[in-house]
Formats: C-alpha cells, structure tokens, sequence
C-alpha cells in the first residue's frame, strides 16, 4: 500500500521534526545538550532545579564550570548526597565533568542546576533560556522545558524519538 | 497459624530490624519497643501526638487526621530535588489506587518553617496533588514533631549566598486510621511500589 507508507513516513519525519524542535538540543562543537527541562513552581517558591544531559563525541573531556540565567539571582551547579536515608544538598564546586566520549547527567535525585532566588514562576507547559559555560566549549544557549511540579523526567523522553535526534545533532 | 500471618510477623521483625539498624540519628529508646511474653518485638513507638498550623491556617492536631490513612513526609518548599520528586511520587501512588486513594490523606510537614508559612505551602501543596495538606508550626512545634518521628533536619548555610539548605531524612511514613505508623517507606521507592504497599494495609 504505496499511499499508507507515505502517510507513515510524513508521521515518521513531523515526529523526529517535532521531537527535535521540542528536545531543544544544542549542539557546539561536540557536546549536545538533552532534554533539558525543569519543574513548575509556586508563586512564593524561590528555587528550582534544571536537569539535564551532556553527551560529549569529542576526544577531549570538557567540564560544565558555571550556568548563566535570567530566571534567577543565582544559578549554581548541586547535587543530592544520600547519607543514610539524610538527604543533602551541596554545591558542586570543582564543576561537573563530560567525559571524551562520554556524557554526565544531571537528573533528579543526583547532579541539577540549582536556580535560586526565581524572578519569575516557572510555569508547565512553557520554556525559558539559560546558557551553560563549559571550559572548552565555552557557552553553550539552551532552552528548557517546564514539566509538571512533580515529574520525574520530561515529557516524552521515555522511548522518545528526540534522543535519537539528538544524537545524529552533532553530524549537522 | 496461617501462612499469611507467619508472613506478616516475619515482615513486622525483618522491618523493625531494618529500622534498628538504621544510622546513628534514628535512635530506638528501649521504652519505645513493645515486647510479647516470648521477647518478640510486636511494635516500636514513632509517632504521636503533634500540634501544628494546616496550609489553610487552621490549627490542627493528630486528632484532625484519624480516621482516615495518612502518608506523611517531611520536606520543605525551596528544595528543588527530593521533595518535588517524593511528592511526584506520592501522587501517582495515590492516582494509581483510584477511589481506593480517598482513603488516604497526603500530608507534607515542614522543616523549614521559617519560610514555609501556610500561604507559601498553599500554593506549594496546590501544585502536586489536591488534596495534599501541608503543616508547619513554630520552630519548637516542628522539632517535636521531628523528633516524635526520627526525623533529622538541619539548617546548612552557605557562605557564598544569603540562603540556606536543609539536610533531612525523607522517609514517608504510612499512618492507619487510628493514627498508628504501620510502615515506612523509604527514599526512591517506585509509585507502584508505595500504592500496593498502601492497598494491602488498606484491606488488613
């Protein structure tokens, strides 16, 4: 049935253009950026996490050593420490390492930007910018995505076509 | 003795082991554990009364939640990790039970009542699941609390920034009707996990 294939193929390529668009990948040099996003916030709540993941195609490892955002008066890199069933957040300081053909993920429960002292309420279903700084890809804009205050991770990355999308980013 | 029963007593004693055996903050007084005749330990004391200010503003005690099941874990609003992934988690336990959920009341307590007043954890507890109630009291009313339930919190300072973190145990602690802790949940168990859990206490 020649006319279903097309039809399954303009579905196939407005999924892999849509999961792109809505992934937001940024690719500089050899690292991409998946999937970064965030979780929706109360008026009276000043702080926020961004997660994310770095996948790095080059030779050389790169570190993320600072984040850049408008949404916030501080934005620094933590993470979660489980000491016991105590949990602990501290900054991360010595910044946090991608690997030569490798990736880090900043995910709940673990490594996340840290946005403190929120400017404006991080609302579901929108977006805002923020720029990474690594220290050899330099900065790096991106856009998350704001999913709901208590998702675990964003929305249609579970057997998502946007990885893969993201994946073939760097060939571009 | 049933099999069922057999069971259950194994999993009441390898649960108080576990909660035993746990870090030096979680300490057992001997006065908390109950024994039978034969030395089997049938119960250890966490819990009890408590004296708190709902989200709402009302003031509320232990008394206002019997009747009904109570999921209770302590947290607090500026901490963008954990508790947002506990309280995530909680609701879909609850999506997950159905009807069955109307059973249970979700409850987060704060640790951090300096900045958690009831207007703040209004809009806080509105964002994860409707019918979740948030609680928090003056510093001393928290403590209380904390402790009756082996919670450890502490505020941690950083020098660099005006603002603060708290370390805390995020246990999610499962009350019965008559306002008994009947299990405790720990970190990171799944969804699934915590609505069967809630559905075998909900039919014993």
């Amino acid at each position: 049935m020649p006319l279903f294939r097309k039809f399954t193929a303009i579905v196939f390529l407005a999924l892999l253009a849509g999961s792109a668009a809505q992934a937001d990948n940024d690719v500089q040099g050899e690292l991409t950026i998946v999937h970064p996003w965030s979780r929706a916030t109360a008026p009276s709540q000043k702080a926020g996490g961004v997660f994310l993941k770095i996948q790095n195609a080059g030779d050389q490892p790169d570190r993320l050593i600072a984040i850049e955002s408008e949404m916030a008066d501080v934005a620094s890199l933590h993470t979660t420490i489980r000491d016991g069933d105590v949990m602990k957040m501290r900054p991360v300081k010595e910044g946090i390492i991608v690997p030569a053909k490798g990736e880090a993920e900043l995910a709940p429960g673990g490594q996340h930007i840290m946005l403190i002292g929120l400017r404006e309420r991080l609302v579901k279903q929108t977006t805002f910018p923020l720029t990474l700084i690594f220290e050899r890809a330099g900065r790096v804009e991106i856009v998350a995505s704001v999913e709901a205050a208590g998702a675990r991770a964003p929305s249609g990355a579970v057997g998502d076509h946007g990885q893969h999308g993201a994946a073939a980013g760097p060939a571009k | 003795m049933k099999k069922s029963t057999r069971i259950g007593i194994l999993l009441a004693i390898v649960v108080v082991a576990v909660i035993a055996g746990m870090a030096q903050w979680l300490v057992i007084r001997n006065d908390d554990i109950t024994q039978n005749a034969n030395g089997l330990v049938t119960s250890v004391e966490i819990g009890g009364p408590f004296s708190l200010t709902d989200h709402t503003g009302r003031q509320v005690t232990e008394k206002d939640y019997l009747g009904n099941f109570t999921l209770v874990f302590f947290g607090y609003t500026f901490c963008p990790d954990i508790c947002p992934t506990e309280l995530g988690d909680i609701a879909l336990a609850l999506d997950e039970l159905g009807d069955l959920s109307l059973a249970v009341t979700p409850v987060m307590i704060s640790i951090d009542p300096e900045r958690d007043t009831p207007p703040v954890l209004a809009e806080y507890v509105s964002l994860f699941h409707e019918r979740l109630v948030g609680l928090t009291g003056t510093a001393e009313q928290i403590k209380d609390v904390a402790d009756a339930y082996r919670i450890f919190f502490r505020r941690v300072d950083d020098p660099d920034y005006s603002y603060y973190l708290m370390d805390h145990t995020s246990f999610v602690y499962l009350l019965n009707p008559e306002g008994d802790v009947v299990s405790l949940l720990r970190y990171g168990t799944p969804p699934e996990e915590m609505a069967s859990l809630i559905r075998r206490q909900l039919r014993s």
